[in-house]
């Protein structure tokens, strides 16, 4: 198991390598220059010299990339060109509002995928399980951003449930923990249900199937001859066999969570790292762009290196089978 | 080994439920609409025919038209004759205009030509329908486009990996893992952002990030087939390698790939659709639905039908293409088809899916 874990985690830093590689690649080859996107087009041909230098920009781009690269494996990424802050703090400010945004997301997701796909496999053929099939599919194709739109006119503008904008109101810092708490959840619900919301049929769709597969199998239709209660067969023996794939279905599934992490920021104007990127990438602030796709980087491989090991440890076939 | 079933795509189809028929045809529909869409729209989309009167009318709205010269006209709920003049009523204007510069009028001094805004009009007095039409023709023309793209390009990576050797095959399907393990948007956004804007460096961009699933699936079904009795026989034959591919490998491939495109159109359509909606896709004036959808935001609570018809016609086609996509995948698939559970519903995973 330590072997296999310690080759999975080698191919990922070269991995992650490779994406830097070329990430900053694209983004220094692409025309244009981050002063002239400063909008600085006007100031004098000297001062512009002045500021390439100055970040180190006027060099040819494999010294740049030399420089860059050591720099970066120091854990020194740069100083942000647009707000003079270190690239890796300005992302650390960032990072624990999206991993907010995300957990509960994922949360939803499986809570309303696990109680669909269950429900429909143990009552396979009723309504609710026609029904919820071609209800997964709408939901799997829903845009998020057009559900998160809706969102915000119904429960937001309409109703006045919750707010559309921002983490927390504008009198935060004068609350109480529990009042901070409150608001934080309050300002979290519409983001986070429309993330889950659109993700949860396909986790339906696989949970039902995998279960119906479950159980179909010979050691469960033993345990039912055996006098096993449906309860305990269903609790013991076929859900924990449904989990590992889940887990791993997750973890394939996060660059795709954190692309819908992305526009769902911008929308509900959520400070965290979708927005800083965006931001950072329309102002060719180039630290934030790398550092930003790094971190990325690194939380999808280490997603998927989590959810491998995790499947290992919940089936123990799958550790055997790397032994 | 044992024989897979001889499963046509005649014989497969006509295990497609009717509602999944519906979904087609209404795809159909929407595709020859789109692609007619210089034909069938009722106006031109980026015409702002009299903006002070004909802004944000709902949906059936119909209007006096008045046209006068240079192309240019004027709009109106009512019109009404006094002396030389004609006036022009709405709920909150009153304007007048001298009769002979109206250009069309008929011998009884009545306008003759009407505007419907049958899906409404916009902020700046466009017609939603013929935006709607050029929107879904764009959308169209673009995941088709770059599905083609990356169908071409994922046949060729997996060919390569699946004849080219141990060495190339490793190389080529780890470089596809990390593609995969890639957060798109982020990718997609730099790209937006940094290429000129137009339709072909869109459809460029979209093609080359997208083919990676299918040289995933290319690879397989062809590792698949290269032991196979037939092939193994062209072998003997003296037929070369390319020749073997083309003639006796591809066509076997067909199918499954077919199917994986057009689930890949599905989601072309929502990336494409994302973009534009950020505003780095389909630049305006040209109407896209994903922009038409970012426009109408601001006027969500005054002029609800500017985002939702765009809204609607986006859901509807992927919805469609999803469920039509996964039916025949499964009609077709032994492996999901003959599966010990059931027959009736899909078994396979969901599409992907571009940004949750």
């Amino acid at each position: 198991m330590l072997a296999y874990a310690l080759q999975r985690l080698a191919a990922s830093i070269v991995l992650i390598f490779l994406v830097l590689t070329s990430t900053f690649f694209l983004l220094h080859l692409a025309p244009g220059d981050p002063v002239h996107m400063l909008d600085l087009v006007r100031v004098s041909a000297e001062t512009r010299t002045h500021m390439l230098e100055l970040y180190g920009l006027d060099k040819p781009i494999h010294e740049q990339y030399v420089r860059w690269l050591k720099a970066a494996v120091t854990g020194d990424w740069g100083i942000s060109f647009t707000n003079n802050q270190s690239a890796w703090d300005l992302l650390m400010g960032r990072a624990p509002a999206t991993f907010l945004l995300v957990i509960s997301a994922v949360v939803i997701e499986h809570i309303l995928g696990l109680w669909i796909g269950l429900t429909a496999a143990l009552h396979r053929d009723s309504a609710f399980d026609v029904h919820s099939r071609w209800i997964s599919l709408l939901l799997h194709s829903l845009p998020s951003f057009v559900l998160a739109i809706f969102a915000i006119e119904i429960f937001a503008a309409r109703l006045g449930l919750f707010p559309s904008q921002h983490m927390t109101s504008d009198g935060f810092h004068a609350m109480t923990r529990w009042q901070q708490t409150l608001d934080l959840l309050h300002h979290l619900a519409l983001p986070a249900l429309t993330l889950g919301v659109v993700r949860c049929g396909a986790v339906a769709r696989f949970v039902r199937n995998g279960m119906l597969d479950i159980l179909s199998q010979d050691y469960v239709r033993t345990a039912r001859a055996l006098g096993v209660s449906e309860r305990r067969i269903l609790w013991l023996h076929a859900l924990p066999n449904c989990l590992g794939p889940l887990v791993q279905r997750l973890g394939s599934s996060l660059p795709i969570l954190l692309s819908g992490v992305v526009i769902l920021e911008i929308i509900f104007a959520w400070p965290g790292l979708g927005i800083t990127v965006y931001d950072a990438l329309l102002e060719r602030d180039y630290p934030v762009v790398l550092v930003s796709t790094a971190f990325s980087a690194f939380l999808v491989v280490a997603g998927n290196l989590m959810a491998d090991l995790l499947h290992g440890w919940i089936d123990p076939r799958v550790r055997e089978a790397h032994e | 080994m044992s024989e897979q079933p001889d499963i046509g795509l005649v014989s497969g189809l006509s295990r497609v439920p009717t509602a999944v028929k519906v979904a087609g045809a209404l795809l159909i529909v929407i595709t020859v609409l789109g692609l007619s869409a210089p034909w069938v729209a009722p106006y031109d989309p980026d015409e702002q025919a009299d903006p002070a009167a004909g802004r944000l009318r709902p949906p059936l709205t119909g209007m006096w038209a008045l046209r006068l010269d240079h192309g240019r006209w004027m709009l109106a709920d009512r019109v009404e004759r006094q002396g030389d003049q004609l006036i022009l009523l709405t709920a909150d204007s009153r304007r007048t205009v001298r009769a002979d510069e109206v250009l069309n009028l008929n011998s009884e001094g009545r306008v003759t030509d009407r505007r419907c805004f049958l899906l409404g009009s916009d902020e700046l007095g466009r017609d939603i329908l013929s935006r709607w039409l050029f929107g879904a023709r764009i959308s169209l023309l673009i995941a088709l486009f770059s599905a083609a793209l990356a169908a071409g390009l994922g046949i060729a990576v997996g060919a390569l990996a699946a004849l080219g050797g141990r060495w190339l095959d490793m190389v080529l399907m780890r470089v596809v893992d990390g593609l995969l393990a890639f957060p798109w948007i982020f990718l997609l956004i730099a790209l937006t952002a940094f290429i000129p804007s137009g339709i072909t460096p869109l459809i460029l961009i979209l093609g080359c990030t997208g083919w990676m699933s299918i040289s995933r699936l290319a690879r397989g079904e062809i590792r698949a087939l290269r032991h196979r009795e037939f092939v193994l026989a062209a072998r003997g034959l003296g037929m070369t390698e390319p020749a073997i591919f083309i003639r006796h490998v591809l066509p076997n491939i067909w199918t499954p790939l077919a199917i994986a495109t057009t689930l890949r159109v599905g989601y072309l359509i929502l990336v494409e659709a994302s973009l534009s909606f950020l505003g780095l896709g389909v630049q305006p004036p040209q109407a896209s639905w994903g922009n038409m959808i970012a426009a109408g935001r601001s006027f969500m609570a005054t002029a609800w039908w500017i985002l939702t018809f765009p809204a609607l016609g986006l859901v509807i086609t992927v919805v469609a293409l999803h469920w039509v996509g996964d039916q025949i995948r499964d009609a077709l698939d032994p492996r999901f088809r003959t599966s010990s559970i059931d027959e009736t519903s899909p078994q396979g995973p969901l599409p992907d899916r571009a940004v949750s």
